[in-house]
């Protein structure tokens, strides 16, 4: 592995989907990291990106990437069940890792990506992206000041309709593929209210729906709700299946013993009306996708990652709980999905 | 103008009696502001609401009756506001209610629902030529927001409701000495359930707070009937600025459905007034409490009127006490459902 403390990190990014395409904007903009190569499975895809992204070279084979020595890091965006897999390659390669959420789709293969890349003194990080958005942060640093004192409830919603998904043969409503909705999107959530709680999460009880269609293998609309050590309570909502299908609100709530802070819907927009209807004209927010690529990198040279593979591991399990809430109708105590893996779980 | 006669019992909610006095701070206002009620007597139903009582006599001109017994055994009163003590309410109500007075009950009507059941099955032992109208205080339904997305959502405008969420925050004041389910639970609970018009079939009821005040905020999950689900959260944080103690911060409700959703802020409809000394809220439509109010005397005048009725007592008690045996056992319990 060719150091990277200081230098411009040679960065290769795996899967080249949507999601993808914000890392590699995010490189393209960045002084301090280089795209190296772009990995996929379809080689169509693959060439695409490769020729987009500044003509960087394209393969279909993750091996070609994880053999370059002058690739210092990969960055995962592959289905979700694949994420274990293709980590324990970059750890055994020695390949540092930014992996797309969820860190995997197994509390054990969550555990094990963290064991992996801690043993090889690699640095992996989770992509929880919510952590780098103008909003999450605004309500981090408010919560910070004390001016609410202890925060006891919170609220998350990131509501939407059918608008990202594709039809049926989207990878995302195949559980085999996902691992379903609380590992694909669920974590986003859990992982933002527990860094906002800054507190252990100890038990989740979750309820979801198939709204869009009862044939679907997925919930597309999830409510988690989490209750945390110090007694806080935070209710988390995902979905997709809202109507009208353009529909989309983002609500922030926080109660604390001294205060309340909110963040209601529309709070960063403001509003057209034409021909067409109503809709929002969101404010150009900070880039995300950029802040957590430099946290990453400065991981690289020693800091810390805005989310790391404890984060990642956390988020796993608390979205594993999540799915088992829903599928018993009974709340999930953390504990008993903990990896017996000194220092996994904080 | 034909006007009802009333009389005023108790001056107690939560806490000791004499302590909370909606009778005086939220009723009389309403009640004196009616040229269509009389308030013709005052009785206390403890001794320690009697310098209460003697105060809203000598204002209103009402006799002050020495208790419950003389106040009911007037031939001048057609209808008693009841704010006796909690732990007595329940047996006051029924008392009103076999003197064949008509009752408006502040809110809880009791604190059990087997309590609130004693109080129906007194109303249902009077012949229904001589039974009065008993009506509830659950004025926050009454909310010109709350009454037309009711109307709104009965009429299919989101489609198929499949979820509600609900947040009610309180600033400031003492906590409830009997938790705060069925003082700030119940109305948010009746809120719920007057929108959705959904029976409610089981609660899991997570408590939030530091270990010694683990009821600082509540999260109630609700499931209803056709698999709708609600959520709701109760909670009082400190002192705001802008806010009376006690008052109201935050209250609203999301209702999703197969073909729209409806987000309602109960914060409106509101003028909002900005000064150097801050900004203040004003509205000039009736208040909750005054329709309330309004409702129950033109249906105890026999005129165009409404009441929040026994039954919806007994529904928000189902759903408190399945709430609070979910806190206990840290588990979802069923609801023991009023048909």
């Amino acid at each position: 592995m060719a150091e990277a403390s200081t230098g411009v990190v040679s960065v290769a990014v795996v899967g080249t989907g949507k999601i993808a395409d914000q890392h590699l904007a995010a490189l393209r903009k960045s002084s301090r990291a280089r795209l190296v190569g772009v990995v996929d499975i379809n080689p169509a895809r693959a060439a695409a990106a490769g020729y987009s992204h500044g003509g960087a070279p394209a393969t279909t084979r993750l091996d070609d990437v994880l053999a370059d020595p002058a690739c210092d890091a990969v960055i995962i965006c592959t289905p979700n069940t694949t994420h274990a897999q293709i980590g324990q390659a970059c750890a055994a390669a020695g390949k540092h890792v930014l992996m797309e959420k969820p860190l995997a789709t197994t509390v054990d293969d969550a555990a094990a990506l963290h064991t992996a890349f801690a043993e090889r003194g690699l640095v992996l990080a989770a992509a929880h992206t919510h952590r780098s958005w103008d909003y999450s942060r605004s309500v981090k640093q408010a919560l910070e000041s004390g001016d609410i004192a202890t925060p006891r409830l919170l609220r998350l919603a990131i509501l939407g309709g059918w608008t990202s998904w594709g039809d049926w043969r989207s990878w995302v409503l195949d559980p085999a593929l996902s691992g379903g909705h609380p590992l694909h999107n669920g974590v986003h959530l859990l992982d933002t209210v527990c860094w906002w709680m800054g507190d252990r999460p100890v038990r989740v009880y979750a309820r979801g729906a198939k709204n869009t269609s009862a044939a679907l293998r997925i919930d597309d609309y999830l409510e988690m709700v989490l209750t945390f050590a110090g007694g806080g309570v935070a209710v988390c909502e995902m979905s997709r299946s809202h109507r009208p299908s353009r529909f989309a609100m983002r609500d922030v709530l926080a109660v604390g013993d001294e205060g309340i802070i909110a963040l209601p819907d529309g709070s960063d927009a403001g509003a057209v009306h034409d021909d067409a209807g109503s809709g929002a004209i969101p404010a150009v927010p900070s880039d995300a996708f950029t802040r957590q690529l430099d946290a990453w990198l400065d991981a690289l040279a020693g800091g810390q990652p805005l989310a790391d593979s404890h984060d990642g591991v956390l988020a796993v399990i608390m979205a594993v709980a999540a799915g088992r809430s829903i599928d018993t109708g009974q709340p999930v105590d953390l504990a008993d999905l903990a990896p017996a893996v000194d220092g996994v779980a904080r | 103008m034909t006007a009802l006669r009333v009389g005023l019992l108790g001056f107690s909610g939560f806490g000791e009696p004499g302590e909370q006095d909606h009778q005086s701070s939220m009723y009389l206002p309403a009640l004196v502001s009616r040229p269509d009620v009389d308030i013709v007597a005052v009785a206390a139903t403890d001794p320690r609401e009697a310098a209460r009582a003697a105060a809203v006599a000598a204002q209103t001109g009402a006799v002050e009756a020495p208790g419950a017994a003389a106040l009911l055994d007037r031939h001048d009163i057609d209808g008693v506001v009841v704010c006796a003590p909690l732990a007595q309410r329940a047996a006051v109500v029924c008392q009103v209610i076999e003197a064949r007075k008509n009752v408006l009950a502040d809110k809880p009507l009791a604190l059990t629902g087997e309590e609130v059941a004693r109080i129906a099955t007194a109303l249902h032992a009077v012949p229904v030529a001589e039974r009065p109208i008993v009506g509830v205080a659950h004025h926050l339904r009454l909310h010109p927001i709350i009454v037309a997305a009711t109307a709104a959502i009965t009429a299919g405008r989101v489609g198929l409701p499949w979820n509600l969420q609900g947040d009610f925050v309180v600033a400031g004041g003492r906590p409830c000495p009997d938790g705060e389910l069925p003082n700030l639970g119940v109305h948010a609970i009746d809120t719920v359930l007057a929108l959705l018009g959904l029976p409610a079939r089981r609660v899991h009821a997570i408590a939030a707070g530091p270990p010694r005040a683990r009821e600082s905020a509540i999260v109630l999950c609700v499931d209803h009937d056709n698999t709708v689900t609600s959520t709701i959260s109760i909670a009082r944080t400190g002192e705001l600025a802008g806010f009376a103690t006690s008052a109201v911060a935050l209250h609203r409700y999301r209702v999703s459905g197969s073909h729209g959703t409806a987000v309602l802020d109960l914060s409106k409809p509101a003028l909002r007034v900005h000064t150097a000394k801050g900004i203040a809220t004003q509205w000039a439509g009736p208040g909750t409490v005054a329709r309330l109010v309004g409702g129950w005397v033109g249906a105890a005048l026999g005129a165009n009127g409404t009441v929040i009725d026994v039954q919806a007592a007994a529904r928000t008690a189902a759903v408190v006490d399945a709430a609070r045996q979910s806190l206990r056992a840290g588990a979802p319990h069923d609801i023991a459902w009023p048909d």
